[in-house]
Formats: C-alpha cells, sequence, structure tokens
C-alpha cells in the first residue's frame, strides 16, 4: 500500500512540471502580447477635450458638406459606362455597366511559365497587371504568331510578315486589343477556361466573348489584378 | 510533514527550481516586453503633433463619424493618382478591398478580425497617423508572388512535351506584412475541408501565430502592434497577388 502511494505522489511531480510549464507558456505566448497591444492602444486613445465652444448643427452641416463633395470625386473615378474587371489568380471576369456586374465567369490568363531559349534570350507568359484600354475590336481576328510560338513547338523561326505566321480560326469569332500584342479573345480550347494557360492574352468562352465584344466600346477601361 | 517534504525532496526541489526559473524569464520578458511598448508609445506621440490631439468635436460620436469617412475617402483621392493596385482595409465594415485608380477591383469580407476593436477609439492624431497611406516594408507569404515555372525551349519538334497544367492547389495563404507606420498585418486564407465546409481554425492559427513570434523575439526591444484577419483563401489569395511589393495601404476604422 505504502509502495502504490509512493508511485502515485512520485508520478504527480511530472504532472505538475506540465501544468507549471503549460502555465506560463500561456502567460508568455498569449497573455503578455495581450497587455502589450492594450496598454499601446490605451496610450493613444486619450480622448479629446469636450470642446463647448463647437456649434454641433453647424459643425455637422459642414461635414456633410465636405464628404458630399469627395462622395462626387471619388466615384467619378470608377467609369460610368462599360468596363471589365480580370483576375488573374482565379481566372475569372466581371463586366460591369453603370456601375453593376453585367456578366461575369471563367476566363485564362497567362500561365507565368519562363520559356529559357538560350542565356540571352527568354520569355514570359504572364497577363500584365493594371490598368488598360481597348485599342481596338476585330471580328474573325487572324493570329500573327509571333516568335515564342515558334520556338516553343521546336521550330525554326520564320521572318516577319512570312507566310507560316499567319494562323486564322484560332483565335475565335472576336479579338479587343490592348496593346503591346495583348488581346481578349476566344479559344479552340475552351475545356482549359478557368486555368492560366495563356501566354499573355486573355481568352474567354465564346458567349463570354461575344457579351464582352458587343459590351465594351474601343477606349473602355480593362482593370487587371 | 516534514516527513514528506524530506521524502520527496528532489521532486519538490525540482518543481520549485522549474517554477521559478520560469518566473524569472516571464519577468523578465515582462519587463522587456512592457519597455518596449513604452519605446513604440513615445516614438508615436513625436509624430503625432500636440494640436492634433484634442480636435474640436472629436469626441461626439457623429462628427467622428463623419470625420473618418472624409479621412478615408481623402485617401482614396490620394492613392488614385498611383498608377499601382493598392489596399485599402476597412475594419468597422469588415472589408479588404483592391482598388486601382479610385475603381474597387474586389472587396473580400473579413470572416473575422483580431483584435476585435483594433484602434476604434484613437484620439484624433493618432487616428489620422494610423490612417496615413502606409508602405509595405517587409512581407512573407506561403505561397509565391508570382507562380513561375521555368521550361527550357526545345531543340527541335520531338523534344516537345505535351504542356500539362499543375492542377496541384496551392496550401491556404497565410501572408504576412510589416508596414512603415510599424503595423503588422497576418492575413490568412481559409479554406474548404473535405466536406467543402470553410476549415476555420482562429484558436490555433493565434497560438501558432504567436509561438512563432515568440520564438523569435522572446525578449522584444521593440513593440509593434499585429492586426490579424481572416479572409476566404480565394480572395486572400487575389489580394496578395494582386499587391506588388512594397505596396501601398489604407486604414480605416
Amino acid at each position: 500500500m505504502a509502495k502504490v502511494k509512493k508511485y502515485i505522489i512520485w508520478s504527480l511531480f511530472p504532472i505538475v512540471l506540465g501544468l507549471v510549464f503549460l502555465m506560463f507558456a500561456y502567460i508568455n505566448v498569449m497573455v503578455i502580447p495581450e497587455i502589450q497591444f492594450t496598454k499601446y492602444q490605451k496610450v493613444l486613445s486619450i480622448k479629446a477635450i469636450s470642446d463647448t465652444t463647437i456649434n454641433v448643427g453647424a459643425e455637422l452641416k459642414k461635414l456633410d458638406k465636405t464628404l458630399n463633395l469627395l462622395s462626387k470625386r471619388v466615384d467619378r473615378l470608377t467609369p460610368g459606362d462599360a468596363f471589365l474587371v480580370i483576375n488573374t489568380t482565379n481566372n475569372t471576369f466581371e463586366l460591369y455597366k453603370n456601375n453593376k456586374i453585367i456578366r461575369q465567369g471563367l476566363c485564362s490568363t497567362g500561365s507565368f511559365i519562363h520559356l529559357e531559349v538560350d542565356s540571352t534570350k527568354s520569355f514570359m507568359f504572364e497577363t500584365p497587371k493594371g490598368v488598360m484600354t481597348v485599342k481596338g475590336k476585330k471580328t474573325n481576328p487572324v493570329w500573327t504568331k509571333p516568335d515564342w510560338a515558334f520556338i516553343e513547338e521546336g521550330l525554326p523561326v520564320p521572318p516577319m510578315g512570312h507566310a507560316s505566321r499567319i494562323e486564322p480560326n484560332v483565335l475565335g469569332d472576336y479579338a479587343l486589343t490592348l496593346g503591346d500584342g495583348y488581346m481578349i479573345h476566344g479559344t479552340l480550347y475552351q475545356r482549359l477556361i478557368g486555368s492560366p494557360v495563356t501566354h499573355g492574352c486573355v481568352r474567354m468562352l465564346d458567349d463570354d466573348l461575344e457579351a464582352v465584344y458587343k459590351t465594351l466600346p474601343v477606349g473602355a477601361k480593362i482593370f487587371i489584378y | 510533514m516534514k516527513e514528506i517534504l524530506l521524502k520527496y525532496k528532489a521532486g519538490l526541489v525540482t518543481i520549485t527550481a522549474v517554477f521559478l526559473l520560469l518566473l524569472s524569464i516571464t519577468v523578465i520578458r515582462y519587463v522587456r516586453a512592457m519597455n518596449a511598448v513604452q519605446a513604440a508609445i513615445e516614438e508615436k506621440l513625436m509624430v503625432i503633433p500636440n494640436e492634433e490631439i484634442h480636435d474640436a468635436g472629436w469626441n461626439i460620436p457623429e462628427i467622428q463619424e463623419k470625420k473618418k469617412e472624409i479621412n478615408w475617402l481623402e485617401r482614396q483621392l490620394l492613392l488614385a493618382k498611383s498608377d499601382s493596385l493598392n489596399l485599402g482595409i476597412s475594419l468597422n465594415d469588415s472589408i479588404v478591398q483592391v482598388q486601382l485608380k479610385g475603381t474597387v477591383l474586389v472587396q473580400a469580407k473579413m470572416i473575422k478580425q483580431h483584435p476585435e476593436h483594433f484602434f476604434d477609439s484613437l484620439n484624433y492624431g493618432a487616428y489620422h497617423d494610423f490612417t496615413r497611406i502606409a508602405s509595405i516594408v517587409e512581407e512573407k507569404s506561403t505561397i509565391p508572388k508570382k507562380p513561375i515555372r521555368k521550361v527550357q525551349a526545345p531543340k527541335n519538334e520531338n523534344e516537345v512535351q505535351e504542356f500539362k497544367h499543375d492542377t496541384i492547389p496551392d496550401p491556404p495563404i497565410v501572408w504576412q506584412f510589416s508596414l512603415n507606420n510599424r503595423i503588422n498585418v497576418v492575413i490568412t486564407g481559409v479554406g474548404l475541408d473535405k466536406d467543402s465546409v470553410l476549415n476555420f481554425q482562429y484558436r490555433k492559427n493565434m497560438v501558432e501565430y504567436k509561438l512563432s513570434n515568440l520564438k523569435n523575439n522572446m525578449f522584444p526591444k521593440n513593440y509593434n502592434p499585429t492586426l490579424y484577419i481572416w479572409l476566404n483563401d480565394r480572395d486572400a489569395k487575389s489580394i496578395y497577388r494582386a499587391i506588388p511589393e512594397k505596396g501601398k495601404v489604407v486604414f480605416k476604422n
């Protein structure tokens, strides 16, 4: 009996040690940071001295006027007509008209493949982020294949203007040009829409592309993030 | 009693020694932590002009609310002059948004924020300073900013490999950044579990962050308040990848 008692008491020691350790761990990990934040916030939260001279009604009126003015200025920054927002991480788009989403869906953007040709030449297939404008609109666009299209196929690069660079019927029924060779266009590989597989252009499903083409005029803004 | 003490002397001495050791570490840590806060407060108060602390009407809730809104709009107008995508964090609306040229491109609702009342009762000067446009000075994340894949160009047609799109999803994002106004932000993406339910483990995440912070900063010299935000993982990843390195951030509360 005495042996059992001794055994129980000895086995309590590591438990107590564990509890002591846990208690200090909790204080150090959770409690001290909370105390730090509370003190920091409290000092910076000293209440302002009550100003008895202020005319609340007049002050509120003045603030409302400023607020109205600023709100209008901020609202004016968002395009009032149609614009397109493209999310390159989720490969989705939202088409806006009069500040309302009129269509949304999947698209495909740059694959982030860095194609290395040699130590001096490489291509980065990335859709640039920022704001672009629709520079032009085309129906039945024809693709003029750039150098990388041959290089990634292991083919010799033909001279500029060579007939082998011209490829019709691969960009869908419509294309919107954004400058620097970037376009919003259709694709033969519709099942890949929603994945980052392009060389930098934005690919869309046929119906979405038609809606975007018909909604966005030349000069419309394309926001890419 | 004396007999028990003698019988279990070794055990009791060990416990007392461990207790005293942990206690002294905790006391030193507490003192260092409080000194760090004090230093941070003094530094902050130096950048806030005295006359800005007591602004007329700031203690009247309706006026304060309007002044905060005006402040937010003024910052938006300033940010709109930049060509870069920037981040807006509105704590009282529980919203994180990416904006460019004044147009909001994505707006994500916070699942949770901690502390729940992060700087929501600052004096006018401190509020003005807190909501100043800040820049990211340091950041780290569990996913790369650009998921670049290097591919060697084939030398001929026989070397061309069929393109295989990487279908393995990225892990949920944890994006931590420090701002030049000495505020740290930790944005955690909350993904879906195997039953398509949001896998939100707030307590586990908090312990993990604080433990990792303790490892690097047991006896802190500096104090930077940290804001923790949980967002839907898809939104969090989009926002992280949209904001450029050294991007601009603005708060509202």
